[in-house]
This record gives C-alpha cells, structure tokens and sequence, in this order.
C-alpha cells in the first residue's frame, strides 16, 4: 500500500499547496476578498468616498483596507511586439498601504511608484514578451464608445517597472496604470470603478465577512466576494484537484490488488497449517479472522509507511526537482527544465491537510482490509480434511 | 463424557470418487464403540480405516447415516459446533504429527486448549504437564524440526489430550517411525488411555500393536469384523 499511497499523498498534498497559494495571490493582488459597487451616482469624490467606507466598514470583524480600482482592456504596442492586457487603474498606494498586495507584488525591475501621470508597471511575462523594461515606452490602444460610434485612442505610457506576483498566469496579464489615467482611457459606465475591500480572517470565513460588509455598507451598494468572482475559476481548481484525486486512488487500487494478490499466496502457502488449526478445533470465523488480522497489518505497515514517504516526498519536492534539473543538466550539458515555470508558481508549495491526510490513510488500510477479506474467506471455507489427506 | 456409548455409527454410508466409477467405502455401516473401550482397526490400504476415523472425527460427512459422539448426533451440527465438538471432545492423533514448525513443543500442545477459550495461562499449565508426562519436559521449548520423528508423535499425542477428550482418535500414530521408537509411542498411547481412562479408536496397519488394545476389528467390505 506504501507505494500506492506516496502518489496520492503527494499529489494532493501539492495540489492542496497549489491552490492556496494561487488562492491567496489571486485574492490577494486581483479579486480583493469583497469588491463592492454604489447602485447610485453621488457627487462625492473618491477620497470621500473612500473616507465614509472606512468608517463604515472599520465596524465590521476582519476588516483591513478599501481600495479603488477599474479594470478595462487593451492592445499593447512596443518595437518588439503587442500583447493583449488587462489594465488595472489603481491608487499607486496600494502595494505600500497593503500588507497582502505588498507581500505578493514585487518590483522585479524597478520600483513600485507611479512617478508620471503616465507610468505605469508591467507583469515580468508581458514585459518579456513585449520586450520593455523600466524607462520604456509603450503605445496602448483603447476604445470608447459614444452613442454608436467606437472611437479608437492610442496613449502612450511610461514603464516604471516590472512587476511579478510569482504566478506566471497573472504576470502575463496585468499592466498596472493610476486610475487618473484609466479613468480617462475606459468609459465609467462600461468599466466602472469599483472598491476593492482587503479582509484578515482565513478564506473559508468570507461568506460572514461579506454579511457584515453588506450590512455596514446599506442598501445603496453592491457586495460580493471572492467565492462569487472568482468561482469559475475556484471550481476549476477544486474540480482538478478531485481528477488527480481519483487518478492517483487508481494507483492505490491497483496497490491493494497486489495485496489481494499476496494474501491469495499466503493462504495458499498456510493451507497445511490452517488445515491442521481446524482439524484441532479453529472455527471459520478464527481463521478469517486470522487473514483479516494479517491484512489489516499489512495495509497499517504500507500505510504508515507511504504516508511517511509521501511527507518527505512532499515536503522535499522543490528540492528533489530542484536535483533533477541539476543531474539531467550536468549529463545532457545543457539547462534542463523540469517543470517549466512558464505554467506553474515560482517555487512548489505545499500543504499538508490533516483531514486529507487522515481520510487518505483510513481509505487505504480499509482497502488493505477489504483486499484481505475474499483470501480470508477462502481460508475460513476450506475443508481441513481436503488439505491433511495430500500430505 | 457421561454417555454409555461414546462413538456410534448408525447406517453410515460414504462413497468416494467420479459417478461413473464410484468407490463404496461403507454401506449402511451400524457400529458402536462403548465408553472407556480401546479399539483399533486393521485392514488392507484403500479399506477406508481413515475415513472411518475421520468420520468419527466430524473431519468427513457421511453420505447417508449419523455418527454420534457421546450420544449427539453430529448431522445437523453446523461448522461451529463441529469445531466446538472436536475441540472438547475428542483428541486427534494422525500418522504424520502435524505440528505448527513455527511453533515450540508447549505451544503446539497448548494450542486446542487456547482454541478452546481456556486462558493462556491455564492452556500453558496444562500444555507444561502433559509434556512432562510424555516426557519431553527439556524439549519443552524446542521447535518439531529439532525433535526426532517419536518426539514429534509424543508432542502431538500430548496436544491429543490436552483438552482432556474422552474419545481419543488416532490414525497410525506410530506408522511413520522405527521399530525403536514405535514402541515407545504405542507405550505411552496405551498407557496413558489406561491411566486417564480414555476412550481410543485406533487405526493402524501394525496387528501386533491392534492386539495390545482391548478388541481388534478388521475392516473388510465396508464391514468390521474381528481380527
């Protein structure tokens, strides 16, 4: 069972890691944990705004910041080519004034400020592909409607820097402008500003979270969380995470057969002796028991054992990628690439669920059992006088 | 075992191999063996001696008939209570001693007590003095691959009567060894029996061994006659 266990624990271990940790940077750097929207226009400005926000919302448990945002589309151009990106407007504050932001965006080239009316900060893969760093120009091209007609503008901006949440998906993505700037690219009533709204308790504690935020907020605005914006995208994860589940319980399948298999040999070498325990007085139940006993430490043995490995696997998995790179590289004399990061975090994260861990172990002794259970059967039927008139 | 007849067969029939060629063992066989009685069984290979003893040992079912152990019919018992039948009341010796290699002389012996429900400690009591009395006590805990072949039937004639059976069934227990230590097998059987005052169906090849118990039958035809 050791060996079919490993897999299982290790994948889900990293894919328990995984998700966390894309969880938190998504929520972190782009979803925010509440974004909410006023269902009326008023005629405060946003510093006003965001002033009466802080005061409402400071009442409610968890709460940390408020920020404003607008988010649009646009066709960068540079010399070296033109990318799709998603233009964030935001308060050039926001990084510094955040600790979650803070901890996730980094100036990989460059510093997080917004010297110019036109700066702007660029994802490490956009800027690669667009082939920009920090003091580069860079032409947007954006629409606006009016009436019928769609007008095209072209801006130039400024890169201040080149920024990575060490999540290649979301570098490829992003141009962070001022909102000043946004504000005068996107159209209000196509992109609105919204506010994003920054939380300290753990994730699964939102839905109560976003309550008090509505509360605190009135019916005047619009609240919802991560869970509703980035739900496609949530489900997905939790849908591959139960695919790679199911794919590696195969493995454990496959682990228990062979104990199926052993138990079968087993039998088949005591049959002298079992015979002989009920010639002498064994009863059916005694000598199933007898298997079942033996199966049942065997699937503990293999259990504890793949859990122990599927650990340091797990937990040694950067470093054992880390080795191969280095091995394949040294005989093949060139840069060997394991995983290549253009598709995954920068470094493997993992998590080790005890819930997981425990169901995961309880399943594969019950399957060591169960595995044990038709050889038991077989042994606790045979007819002792069938095997002692052999000998 | 209060019952005057410890062993009965009442119209017991068992035929053995394929339909078209089968081979008629016993026919309505009516035979009863008496408390506190020895009798062996002689006749020819392939006579049925083992199948009779396994017959009385609830090891084989008859086709047709009963066999009663202590006045209990044996029928309608189902594998529970024939295993709790044969672990109280009857002691097995076979002609190859079917000791547990992985297991020392005193566990061998204490082994049908401990399956029995006695406790570990009263099974290894018992199992210590019933293999000082077939004198094995410095063998006490070696394994059967380091006894010699009359030491192994010793052990196993012990393990025989550690439950202390009335009905004690053994298949040429002595048929496996020298002339030397077959002897002193069929001493210490017969003598025991004699001392606990056990009931013994012995089946055997060796007349002069037959003769030395009570009565001697030879089974001929699926019929036992006397020798």
């Amino acid at each position: 069972m050791a060996l079919g266990l490993v897999p299982l624990i290790v994948v889900l271990s990293i894919a328990d890691g995984m998700i966390d940790s894309i969880s938190a940077r998504t929520i972190e750097t782009a979803l925010y944990h509440v974004q909410a929207w006023p269902l009326t226009v008023t005629a405060d400005t946003q510093a006003q705004t965001r002033s009466k926000l802080r005061a409402e919302l400071g009442a409610v448990p968890g709460f940390r910041s408020v920020w404003p945002e607008q988010q649009g589309f646009a066709l960068a151009y540079s010399r070296a080519g033109r990318l799709g990106l998603s233009v964030r407007g935001i308060d050039p504050s926001w990084p510094a004034g955040d600790p979650g932001a803070a901890r996730y965006l980094k100036a990989v080239q460059g510093k997080l400020t917004m010297p110019e009316a036109g700066s702007v900060w660029l994802g490490r893969e956009a800027a690669r592909k667009l082939g920009v760093g920090p003091g580069d120009e860079l032409k947007l091209l954006t629409t606006r409607t009016r009436g019928t007609l769609t007008f095209p503008r072209v801006t130039p901006v400024r890169v201040a820097a080149v920024v990575s949440v060490g999540y290649q998906e979301l570098d490829r993505l992003w141009l962070f402008a001022p909102l000043d700037l946004t504000e005068s690219l996107f159209d209000p009533g196509e992109e609105p500003v919204f506010w994003g709204i920054k939380a300290d308790v753990p994730l699964e504690k939102t839905p109560e979270f976003l309550q008090g935020a509505r509360r605190a907020l009135g019916p005047n605005w619009q609240a919802v969380s991560w869970q509703s914006t980035g739900r496609s995208q949530f489900l997905n994860y939790q849908a591959t995470r139960a695919m790679l589940a199911i794919v590696m319980s195969l493995i454990l399948l496959v682990a228990a057969v062979n104990v199926s298999t052993a138990m079968v040999t087993t039998v088949g070498e005591r049959r002298r002796e079992t015979a002989i325990l009920k010639a002498l007085g064994a009863s059916d139940s005694l000598i199933r028991r007898q298997f079942l006993v033996l199966g049942l430490g065997a699937g503990v043995a293999g259990t504890l054992a793949g859990l122990g490995i599927g650990l340091v696997v797990a937990w040694g998995m950067n470093g054992l990628v880390t080795g191969v790179d280095a091995v394949v590289s040294l005989i093949t004399g060139g840069s060997f690439r394991l995983l290549d990061s253009a598709y995954y975090l920068e470094t493997i994260p993992v998590r080790f669920d005890p819930v997981v861990l425990g169901a995961a172990c309880a399943g594969s002794v019950l399957l060591a059992v169960l595995a044990s259970w038709f050889p038991a059967r077989r042994a606790a039927r045979e007819r002792p006088i069938e095997v002692l008139r052999r000998v | 075992m209060n019952h005057p007849i410890a062993l009965e067969f009442r119209g017991v029939s068992k035929t053995f191999g394929a339909t078209e060629e089968p081979v008629v063992l016993f026919e309505g066989l009516d035979w009863s063996l008496g408390t506190g009685q020895s009798v062996a069984v002689v006749g020819e290979s392939g006579a049925g001696k083992t199948t009779l003893l396994h017959l009385a040992a609830t090891l084989e079912r008859p086709d047709a008939g009963e066999v009663l152990v202590d006045g209990r019919p044996t029928a309608g018992l189902d594998e529970r209570e024939l295993s709790g039948l044969r672990t109280r009341s009857l002691g097995l010796v076979f002609q190859f001693h079917f000791l547990l290699k992985e297991f020392t002389v005193v566990e061998n012996v204490a082994l049908p007590s401990w399956l029995a429900g006695v406790s570990k400690k009263e099974s290894w009591d018992r199992a210590r003095r019933l293999v000082s009395l077939v004198g094995l006590e410095k063998r006490s805990q070696h394994y059967p691959h380091q006894l010699s072949g009359g030491e192994r039937q010793r052990v196993a004639l012990a393990r025989a009567l550690v439950n202390d059976p009335a009905l004690l069934l053994a298949d040429e227990p002595t048929g496996n060894l020298d002339v030397r230590h077959a002897r002193a097998v069929q001493d210490l059987l017969l003598g025991l029996v004699a001392t606990e005052g056990k009931t013994l169906l012995l089946v055997t090849h060796d007349q002069e061994f037959a003769r030395r118990t009570g009565q001697a039958l030879r089974l001929e035809a699926g019929r036992l006659v006397p020798l």
